[in-house]
């Protein structure tokens, strides 16, 4: 397919997309579905189980709640704002994202109904009057301190936290993320790894990898829990990629290339005929100039 | 008597000698003649002085359209100067007895334009300080580096064979210049290298011509591709063609051919030499210039029939602006005018009597100067990349004045030289004409010596 083929293809998907939704703008939900109340009570443990799911299903059109980052032009509106929240019961978002409608894909397969009610709580819980029953999440400030076992290329990440006292002890359960830095973003290495009763969460690092002419690779490392334990992230440099080896199409003999870099054939045939030439010149000066003697 | 002058009677050596000197002597009209070509090459160099001040802005030339009259002049002044290789070398190697009278002509007509070719290229550049950079930092890859080689190649071997077969014309000189001033005999004798004719002189000097004549030929196909090339080497639309090298060689041979005739009959006339260039060698020379003609015309028709029956984006803008469109005034003038018609005129044997052929040479080689025009300056206006935010004076080129000037230097300057050489040293070489008329080097030795 072309380059101009998938534009068309594209764009005709974009407008179709505009225009379902603008005529599905009224959505039909019936009132039943309208007063359906959630079957278990919001905790916060629940909304936080929601805001994960969110991040990765709903965020890419709704944008984050309350932030106004949302994809309008598709018709996803800001589920934060006070005017959402006000015109919207629970059992209604809970109808729209089990249903779909026009850009808004159906989530009923997806997610299991608990899934759903998280979500809807997590959504909810913009809403100032929304109540939600038990223990607030701590947060509880972690630490990672990251060493290497050259040998069998894997790294080894400790995480930390504090006591009561404001001793150091060992983080357990914390999930681990590994990435290696790339052009355009982090790739991940393995799955999370959980920390084990030392803190400690390990990972093999892959050969091959492509690092920089020296094979370096830009190691990062961080809690998957951001909201807990904070935004730590640690990066080390390693040496454990394939090194780059950049061929400059310049240092090679060829046309396009500097005149020291001549490609032996033009050299040879340059020099060979402009020698042979100015030689048979040369010989004719000479024997005009012995021209007297004969 | 051989086949060069059917009409006249037998020459004896004495009267080749006075008939050949006598127009060297003469000055009568010379002196006009070096003040016009002085003045045109001063108002030239009051062009190329504000030139160097005030850059090439002062020229026509701008971005898209960088190579303008200069580098058109200097295709049509390399062309010109191939003719010496054609006549002197390819002809003379066949054994062709006719071209014994002209060699020297085209020779010097090789001359004049291959040096002031090489002089173009300087005019073309915006600083001409920096043109030592060629050398030092020329990339060997660069069809610009070959050209310089071939063109100072080519220079270094017409100007030996120039001289060469002027050497033993120098003991005639010596004797029949004894009346002019000091500093002409003073050039006949160190030019003579010696030369008193004696027979291993004679054969070393026959035998140098013959490696020069062999030498020649491939440094003149090398010279004149090499300049197509400067172009063919580049994907450039209406450049981006394989035949450009014999195109071009072959175009060369029709400007040269239409020179060498120009020449021959001024020279002729002027230096009243009828009974040596006659109504044969006219007739001769425009059976060749035909046969050249023909060659070209048949090139003609490929590079452009070819692309223009296919007329591939690209290619279709540029081709229907010769044939139909912005120059297809000066296209069709120059290929009727320049190529066709003269061809047919030249199938006629009344059309190749002297004054006729005056004509035709004229009508060609000014046809040829614009072919190069041609050549050079529409592809420029169609680069690959749309002309977009520049100025208005960008997109099209007509030389102005300055360029006119300097390129009119360039011409009158070739001229100058032809005519220098013409008045310093015989037109014909006077022992090869002697040869031909069957007279012994013993005699003409003889003749040397008497006094």
């Amino acid at each position: 397919m072309t380059y101009l083929n998938k534009i068309k293809i594209f764009v005709l998907v974009f407008m179709f997309i505009l225009f379902t939704s603008s005529i599905n703008a009224q959505w039909n939900i019936p009132a039943d579905a309208k007063n359906k109340k959630p079957p278990i009570d919001p905790t916060h443990t629940l909304v936080k189980t929601g805001k994960d799911l969110y991040k990765s299903n709903c965020a890419s059109c709704h944008g984050t709640p309350g932030q106004g980052n949302n994809i309008a032009a598709i018709g996803a509106t800001d589920l934060g704002t006070a005017d959402y929240q006000h015109s919207h019961s629970s059992g209604q978002t809970f109808f729209q994202v089990e249903q779909g409608n026009g850009g808004m894909p159906s989530f009923r397969e997806k997610f299991s109904s608990d899934e759903k009610w998280c979500l809807i709580f997590y959504i909810k819980s913009f809403d100032k009057d929304f109540e939600i029953s038990g223990e607030e999440l701590k947060e509880q400030k972690a630490d990672l301190r990251l060493s290497l076992v050259e040998k069998i290329r894997t790294v080894k990440a400790y995480a930390t936290t504090k006591d009561k006292s404001g001793k150091e002890i060992p983080l357990e359960g914390a999930e681990v993320q590994f990435f290696i830095k790339r052009m355009f973003g982090n790739m991940q290495i393995g799955e999370l790894v959980p920390t084990d009763n030392k803190g400690m969460a390990s990972i093999k690092i892959p050969e091959n990898i492509p690092g920089d002419e020296e094979g370096k690779l830009n190691l990062l490392v961080k809690f998957k829990d951001t909201d807990t334990y904070g935004k730590v992230i640690k990066s080390k440099t390693i040496k454990w990629g394939s090194k780059l080896k950049i061929v400059n199409i310049t240092d090679k003999r060829e046309m396009w290339g500097s005149l020291h870099r001549v490609p032996l054939w033009v050299l040879f045939s340059y020099f060979g005929m402009t020698i042979g030439v100015w030689l048979v010149i040369g010989y004719v000066v000479f024997q005009i100039i012995r021209l007297k003697k004969l | 008597m051989s086949e060069v002058n059917k009409e006249g009677t037998k020459k004896t050596i004495g009267t080749i000698v006075s008939d050949l000197t006598r127009p060297i002597k003469n000055h009568k009209g010379f002196t006009i003649w070096i003040l016009f070509l002085l003045t045109v090459m001063g108002v030239g160099m009051m062009a190329y002085v504000d030139q160097l001040a005030n850059g090439l802005g002062v020229t026509a030339m701008r971005d898209y359209i960088s190579w303008g009259l200069y580098i058109s002049s200097f295709i049509f002044f390399i062309a010109t100067a191939l003719v010496g290789m054609l006549i002197s070398a390819v002809l003379g190697l066949i054994g062709i007895k006719w071209i014994t009278p002209i060699a020297r002509i085209a020779e010097m007509i090789a001359l004049g334009f291959a040096m002031w070719a090489g002089l173009i290229i300087i005019f073309d550049m915006g600083r001409p300080d920096r043109a030592l950079n060629l050398f030092i930092h020329g990339r060997l890859q660069s069809p610009i580096l070959w050209d310089v080689t071939v063109v100072t190649t080519y220079i270094a071997i017409s100007v030996l064979l120039y001289l060469l077969p002027l050497i033993p014309d120098m003991p005639f000189l010596k004797k029949a210049m004894t009346d002019q001033a000091k500093w002409k005999q003073k050039i006949y004798k160190i030019l003579s290298f010696g030369f008193e004719g004696r027979p291993e002189q004679y054969k070393s000097i026959k035998k140098l011509i013959r490696i020069l004549a062999i030498l020649i030929i491939p440094v003149a196909l090398a010279i004149h591709t090499v300049t197509s090339w400067l172009f063919a080497m580049t994907p450039r639309i209406g450049w981006d063609s394989t035949i450009f090298g014999p195109y071009y060689v072959t175009g060369a041979f029709v400007a040269g051919g239409a020179a060498v005739m120009i020449a021959m009959f001024v020279l002729s006339r002027n230096y009243n030499l009828k009974d040596y260039i006659t109504d044969f060698h006219f007739d001769k020379m425009g059976k060749l210039l035909v046969l050249l003609m023909l060659v070209y015309f048949y090139f003609n028709i490929n590079e452009y029939i070819v692309p223009g029956y296919k007329m591939k984006a690209g290619d279709d803008h540029h081709i229907l602006g010769l044939f139909t469109g912005h120059y297809a005034k000066m296209f069709w003038t120059v290929q009727l005018g320049g190529m066709i018609i003269p061809i047919i005129l030249l199938l006629f044997r009344r059309m190749r009597k002297p004054l006729p052929s005056l004509f035709i040479g004229i009508a060609v080689i000014i046809g040829a100067f614009f072919k190069r025009y041609i050549i050079t300056i529409p592809t420029l206006v169609h680069p690959h990349l749309p002309i977009q935010n520049v100025p208005e004076e960008f997109h099209s080129y007509w030389p102005n004045a300055w360029e006119w000037a300097i390129t009119m230097m360039a011409i009158a300057g070739a001229v100058l030289i032809i005519t220098i050489l013409a008045k310093l040293f015989p037109i014909m070489p006077i022992w090869e004409v002697a040869h031909e008329e069957g007279i012994t080097n013993e005699e003409m030795n003889k003749y040397v010596k008497e006094s």
